[in-house]
């Protein structure tokens, strides 16, 4: 069943293999801390992936 | 000392100029480019939704490079004569002026070393309808530009003021089977559902996604993290932005764009706003050997992009690895020219390539981007 936040997803269509996040997880993504800390994280993805390719 | 020659101002072009110019010492380095401003391209996708204006993504490059001690040429190059001419083997380019007191004008510029920033040809031509030779059509609005992008905020602008009485309806995506850049659109695509939101217009809205990748997420990568897929989805739907994919948009007539999908099915989408991104070619310059002979293709791929130390025999997708990528950025023939940003050749999509029954290439092309565009820049120097 469809959450509320999303409405009615036609069966079949592209969007009804979807993951649908649920509350908890939309919250997640509008949290100033939560995406702060992702924020911090990815860079310091890009900066481990960046320096392995300096040779 | 070397004469360095860079051909465009832009996000590679201008870095690899001022990283030359600190760590090379330079006294003999020019910079031609036929705009007068430098754009931050990745961030036109604030000024096309009113959050940012032209003004604060430009900068005058004149006065920058009289500081830098750089000559700027504000002009187009023409072509390239990597053997010389008769009476000289000095290998030169051809340029033509753009700036107001010398427009029209042609001067013959040599180099020792050349540096190819010429990023993208914009080829709305390539989807009838999109635009053509002279740029972006009538029925759409593009993000590639800072001028663009302020138009493409005028029309939005309009349109959510029509949705406060009747709804209306926002295609975005790609305008072409063989596009890249989706991820600029997909950034455009959620901008505008902020702003609609913003406005107070979001739930008179049907805003779509139409693109060129076989699932969403793919971004001209396949993917990235396997996640992808289950995560673009994931916003789009929780947005309610609904999406149309695997798409090559084969033409746009004013509120409608034509289609055809993977599975060679035919459709068209109506809209009252289009931004849907051009495919990418290179700028269109031409090569000469010393006789005047075109040697253009020893240069450039087909698609007019330079031709580097890239693998382009890597033939079928099984066979491709991230070692076919260039090293150095080095025309094969000509050691002296090398290619930075968009104006260099990849070996091969990064994607993989599909086609309709119809025989219609519907691939995403490599993912063009700011970031890598300046380290590149910054890395052929070093």
């Amino acid at each position: 069943m469809a959450e509320k936040h999303i409405g009615h997803i036609e069966p079949y269509s592209a969007q009804a293999g979807t993951m649908i996040p649920l509350g908890f997880q939309k919250f997640l993504r509008t949290c100033i801390i939560w995406q702060f800390i992702r924020f911090i994280a990815i860079n310091i993805r890009m900066t481990i992936l960046i320096l392995k390719s300096h040779h | 000392m070397a004469r360095v020659v860079i051909m465009g101002g832009g996000v590679s072009g201008h870095t690899a100029a001022t990283f030359a110019k600190k760590w090379l010492g330079n006294k003999h380095e020019v910079v031609v480019t036929p705009n007068s401003l430098w754009n931050w391209i990745p961030s036109n996708i604030w000024v096309d939704v009113g959050e940012m204006t032209k003004e604060d993504v430009t900068f005058a490059l004149a006065p920058v490079y009289k500081k830098a001690g750089i000559d700027f040429r504000q002009a187009k190059a023409l072509g390239i004569h990597p053997e010389g001419k008769e009476g000289s083997d000095k290998p030169y380019i051809v340029i033509e002026y753009t700036s107001k007191e010398k427009e029209g004008q042609k001067e013959e510029l040599t180099y020792d070393y050349l540096i190819n920033a010429t990023g993208p040809k914009l080829n709305f031509a390539a989807t009838p309808g999109l635009g053509d030779a002279n740029g972006l059509g009538e029925h759409t609005v593009s993000v590639c530009t800072a001028d663009h992008a302020v138009h493409a905020n005028h029309e939005l602008q309009k349109v959510f003021q029509k949705a406060k009485t009747t709804r209306q309806k926002i295609l975005v995506g790609t305008g072409h089977g063989m596009c890249t850049c989706q991820g600029a659109a997909f950034e455009y695509i959620f901008n505008i559902e902020h702003e609609a939101k913003e406005a107070g217009v979001r739930d008179n809205l049907d805003i779509k996604w139409i693109s060129n990748e076989s699932f969403l997420g793919d971004f001209g990568m396949g993917g990235f993290a396997t996640s992808s897929k289950v995560f673009a989805e994931s916003l789009y739907i929780e947005r309610k932005l609904d999406w149309v994919i695997g798409a090559h948009v084969n033409k746009v007539e004013a509120g409608k764009a034509h289609y055809e999908l993977l599975d060679g099915t035919m459709g068209v989408e109506e809209f009252d706003f289009a931004m849907l991104l051009p495919p990418f070619a290179g700028v269109g310059l031409k090569a000469y050997d010393k006789a005047g002979a075109d040697i253009t293709d020893t240069l450039f791929a087909p698609n007019g992009f330079l031709k580097v130390d890239a693998n382009y025999a890597a033939g079928a997708y099984e066979n491709w690895k991230a070692s076919d990528c260039p090293h150095t950025l080095q025309n094969p023939t000509y050691h002296n020219i090398f290619a930075v940003g968009i104006a260099f050749a990849p070996p091969h999509p990064i994607s993989k390539p599909m086609s309709s029954p119809n025989g219609t290439p519907i691939t995403p092309t490599p993912p063009r981007t700011g970031m890598p565009s300046a380290i590149k820049g910054e890395a052929l120097v070093r």
